[in-house]
């Protein structure tokens, strides 16, 4: 037991300056009630010109279908190191996905952006649907998608 | 085994075999539906020229795809409202906006998962499994059915819903296991076991080629490809400088350079891929309309499938007694094998098979046409079975000589035959012989000669089990059996009487069901009180009293009538034609119906020929009343005496009116002319040649002494023109009906 507890420790002494200038940033997306399967969907940063900086949440399970969220899978290649263990269950209609992510301090008021691709099997997908600022003013503030995105919200 | 195979799966999971095979029938006419609305495919046009002609003419386009329909659909971006839009290939017009039909996707969503996620979606793919394992396991069984695979397609025996089942599987069989495996592979794919190939995707590529970007007809990777082999077309958004086109085509994806046009990064589809696509699209019938549609027609027939092998399951389980410690056919070291067409050789079977069991031997009770090619541990093998018709197998020994044939059976087995029949018929215990006529040559020993049990003779039976305890050196203990078949309450409902003298009067007798009180669903599901399926010429057992015997008549109509009509001669000395004589009209009889399929016209519009004595009519006169296709009925018949016994004097004067009957020849034993119905036969001898030339096929029945004249007087005259009656019986063309 002693042995586990001071190897957490370690692990926490060593992860510990990634996480120095980081907070935790919560993500609340709603989806609008639609006809239809759980939509798939991609949250991710870009900088200001719309170039991929990093995944924060995948949500859909199976992962032959990411080519789907277009914008995304073009920034990500699609390749697995970018979404592991950051992806989950799709979300149905009508239905709210809340994930909390780790970002760096140094990307808030820096001009990147958090990015929302969505797709539906047999509907329409759409890239970007949402497309806010990553700012300490935007922060706890409702926009809505033109996609399945009824609102999104980040808390800082 | 494998029948258990086929009926357990089958009957458990019918309910959603049956809706995975429904609505995956509605969701085959989507390709047809399609095809109606697009038209036959673009093909032999390049996507480049496509492509152009679309950009011309809707603005914003984002997306191109082109289903295997040949459906091609754009998608605009947001500025310009991001719909989803049908266009026409050849001249790129906005034809209006896509939408999948709800009720197709709902219908999908049943078949595929049962709208429960994953879990429906296992569900389902347990059901592709289960009608993969039904169809080949039941091609299998018909196979054994009908004595090989050569005679796969022959016409099926047994009751209506053995029939039934037997012709739907041939029909379907091909698109149910097309269906069923390449839904078995989607299911694989779904959960991981299988690999699409779809995981494979083109690298992003690093650089592009500065300039301005080329027109969309100039695109030269994309003038490459034919609009038939186009999937996906996805242009960059306008502000993306550095944007490159994503071009997905039925052979491999990548991206093209739009500047030069050229490709930047390709990945050929695996094969993985590619038969993930074809898999899927013999499945959906995506592209195929006909496919879908031959398909779509297969599973439509599931229900009827699920229903009739549910009965043919039902009926064999009430028919099949339990076996106490039944063992494996290669563990046994006493093999009994039942040839029954009703329950009552199975009691004795079972009697048997307790008996041997109790006695401390391995025994293995199966039907017939179980029969395996070997038994390893068996020294012994006991057959039990009745006759069929003119000598033929009963129906759970149809197969049983050709399997025989690939059997190795030695001189290590013994074998004792049993057969079970009724004396008063000509060829009594025929296909017993047969039996032991085959075992013989096939080399096994003797364990005991041929016997026979006439009618459910006990003593018989009780002989025989004493010669086998003999044989084996113990002592068996056969319970004595007492053959019963389920029977049911019928109500007299009409009787008319020929006849002079009470004691020689014959009479026509019309029964009804009884009705149940408290009639509900299931038993009118369960047939309980209707009367049971029956056609003319199949048998009536009625049990004149408590722990009789039940004696057999012919019926004069089908259940489509509603009534059970019988002739009735009353014998001197008869038990159960002096009961049924008395009986008054609204009494009750217990009764049971036997099938008796080989006395019946053959199908066709071949001439029949008709002959009977006495209450032989009745049967007779019941083909006749069914032959409202008229084909050309000739009817000998012969009674007593014209004024007294002319049996369906009236009806059958409507008939003839009528064209139901061509040719009515009568002959009567008692007044100024008499003859017996053979004389009538014997002066008609050129025109039944010319008849029996023509195909015309015989049916007799009547007393036993008639049908031998009537025999003989066919023999002669079918001499002259190198036939005789052996050979047309071997044809089906003559069959006899004796009592």
């Amino acid at each position: 037991m002693k042995k586990a507890v001071f190897s957490l420790a370690l692990a926490g002494v060593a992860a510990a300056p990634a996480f120095a200038h980081a907070r935790e940033v919560t993500l609340t997306s709603t989806l609008q009630s639609y006809r239809g399967n759980g939509a798939y969907v991609a949250i991710y940063l870009t900088d200001a010109q719309g170039k991929y900086e990093r995944t924060l949440w995948v949500a859909g399970k199976k992962a032959k279908y990411y080519k789907h969220l277009r914008d995304w899978a073009r920034g990500s290649g699609l390749n697995a190191a970018e979404f592991d263990g950051i992806s989950g269950a799709s979300v149905g209609s009508g239905e709210t996905l809340k994930v909390s992510v780790d970002i760096a301090d140094a990307l808030i008021d820096a001009g990147y952006q958090i990015r929302i691709d969505t797709a539906v099997e047999d509907k329409r997908e759409n890239s970007a649907e949402v497309q806010v600022p990553l700012t300490r003013e935007g922060s706890g503030k409702a926009t809505s998608g033109n996609g399945y995105v009824d609102s999104f919200r980040y808390d800082l | 085994m494998l029948r258990k195979l086929h009926s357990w799966p089958g009957v458990a999971l019918s309910v959603l075999v049956m809706v995975v095979a429904l609505s995956g029938a509605t969701l085959a006419l989507q390709p047809t539906l399609t095809r109606l609305e697009v038209g036959s495919p673009l093909q032999g046009v390049s996507a480049a020229t496509v492509a152009s002609r679309i950009t011309q003419q809707v603005a914003g386009v984002e997306l191109i795809e082109r289903a295997p329909s040949g459906e091609v659909r754009v998608t605009v971006d947001a500025k310009h409202g991001g719909d989803t839009l049908r266009v026409d290939p050849r001249t790129g017009a906005v034809l209006g906006a896509y939408a999948p039909g709800a009720f197709m996707t709902w219908m999908r969503d049943l078949h595929r998962s049962f709208f429960s996620g994953d879990m429906g979606r296992g569900v389902s793919g347990v059901v592709a499994l289960v009608m993969a394992l039904l169809s080949l396991s039941g091609v299998v069984l018909l196979a054994r059915k009908m004595g090989g695979w050569r005679k796969l397609l022959a016409r099926s025996t047994g009751d209506r819903s053995q029939r039934w089942h037997s012709a739907a599987g041939r029909l379907s069989v091909p698109g149910l296991i097309l269906l069923s495996v390449t839904g078995l592979y989607m299911s694989g794919v779904t959960f991981g076991l299988i690999d699409d190939g779809m995981a494979l995707e083109p690298a992003y590529p690093s650089q592009v080629t500065q300039g301005p970007h080329a027109a969309v007809a100039d695109l030269k990777a994309l003038k490459a490809v034919d609009i038939a082999d186009l999937r996906e077309l996805e242009f960059p958004k306008p502000e993306d400088s550095n944007g490159v086109i994503t071009l997905r085509t039925a052979s491999g994806d990548g991206y093209v350079d739009q500047a030069s046009g050229e490709w930047l990064g390709y990945q050929a589809h695996t094969l993985a891929r590619q038969v993930y696509e074809t898999v899927y699209q013999l499945h959906t019938g995506e592209g195929y309309w006909w496919l879908s549609l031959l398909c779509g027609l297969c599973v439509s027939i599931v229900p009827l499938l699920a229903i009739t092998g549910t009965l043919i399951w039902w009926q064999r389980r009430t028919l099949t007694p339990t076996l106490r410690g039944n063992v494996g056919a290669q563990q046994a070291d006493t093999v009994v094998l039942v040839g029954s067409q009703s329950a009552n050789t199975w009691a004795f079977a079972s009697a048997v098979h307790d008996a041997l069991t109790n006695a401390g031997h391995a025994v293995h009770t199966a039907t017939m046409n179980s029969l395996q090619p070997r038994y390893r541990q068996a020294k012994r093998l006991l057959v039990l079975t009745s006759t069929y018709g003119d000598g033929h197998a009963p129906d759970s020994a149809s197969a049983f000589l050709a399997r025989l044939q690939h059997a190795q059976l030695g001189p290590e087995v013994a074998v004792a035959v049993l057969g079970f029949g009724d004396s008063r018929f000509k060829q009594f215990c025929a296909y017993a012989q047969r039996v032991q006529d085959a075992l013989s040559d096939a080399g096994c020993s003797t364990l005991l000669p041929l016997a026979t049990v006439d009618r459910g003779d006990a003593e018989a039976f009780s002989k025989w089990g004493d010669d086998l305890a003999e044989q084996l050196g113990v002592a068996l203990h056969l319970q004595p059996v007492r053959v019963s078949m389920p029977t049911r309450s019928l109500e007299l409902i009409e009787r008319v009487v020929y006849g002079d003298t009470a004691e020689t009067s014959t009479a026509v007798m019309r029964f009804a069901p009884v009705p149940r009180p408290g009639r509900n669903l299931l038993s009118w599901l369960l047939r309980k009180d209707r009367l049971p399926a029956f056609e003319p010429g199949d048998l009536l057992g009625v049990v004149p009293g408590n722990g009789q015997e039940a004696r057999l008549y012919s019926i004069a109509t089908s259940r489509s009538d509603g009534v059970v009509e019988i002739c009735v001669r009353r014998h001197v000395q008869g038990l159960c034609s002096g009961y049924l004589h008395t009986l008054p009209l609204g009494g009750r009889i217990e009764a049971f119906v036997q099938q008796h399929p080989h006395f019946r016209p053959s199908a066709g519009q071949a001439p029949v020929i008709l002959v009977g004595a006495g209450t032989g009519i009745g049967p007779l006169v019941g083909f006749i009343r069914k032959n409202h296709r008229a084909r050309p009925i000739n009817l000998y018949w012969g009674g007593r005496s014209a004024a007294t016994d002319f049996l369906y004097e009236d009806e059958l004067g409507t008939y003839l009116e009528d064209g139901r009957l061509n040719h009515l020849s009568t002959a009567f034993s008692r007044g100024a002319e008499r003859a017996y119905v053979q004389d009538r036969i014997r002066a008609d001898a050129l025109k039944l040649q010319a008849l029996i030339q023509s195909g015309a096929q015989v049916l007799v029945c009547g007393g036993r002494e008639m049908a031998e004249s009537v025999r003989q007087v066919f023999d002669g005259l079918l001499a002259p023109i190198c036939l005789n009656v052996e050979a047309l019986n071997v044809q089906g063309r003559y069959r006899e009906d004796v009592f």
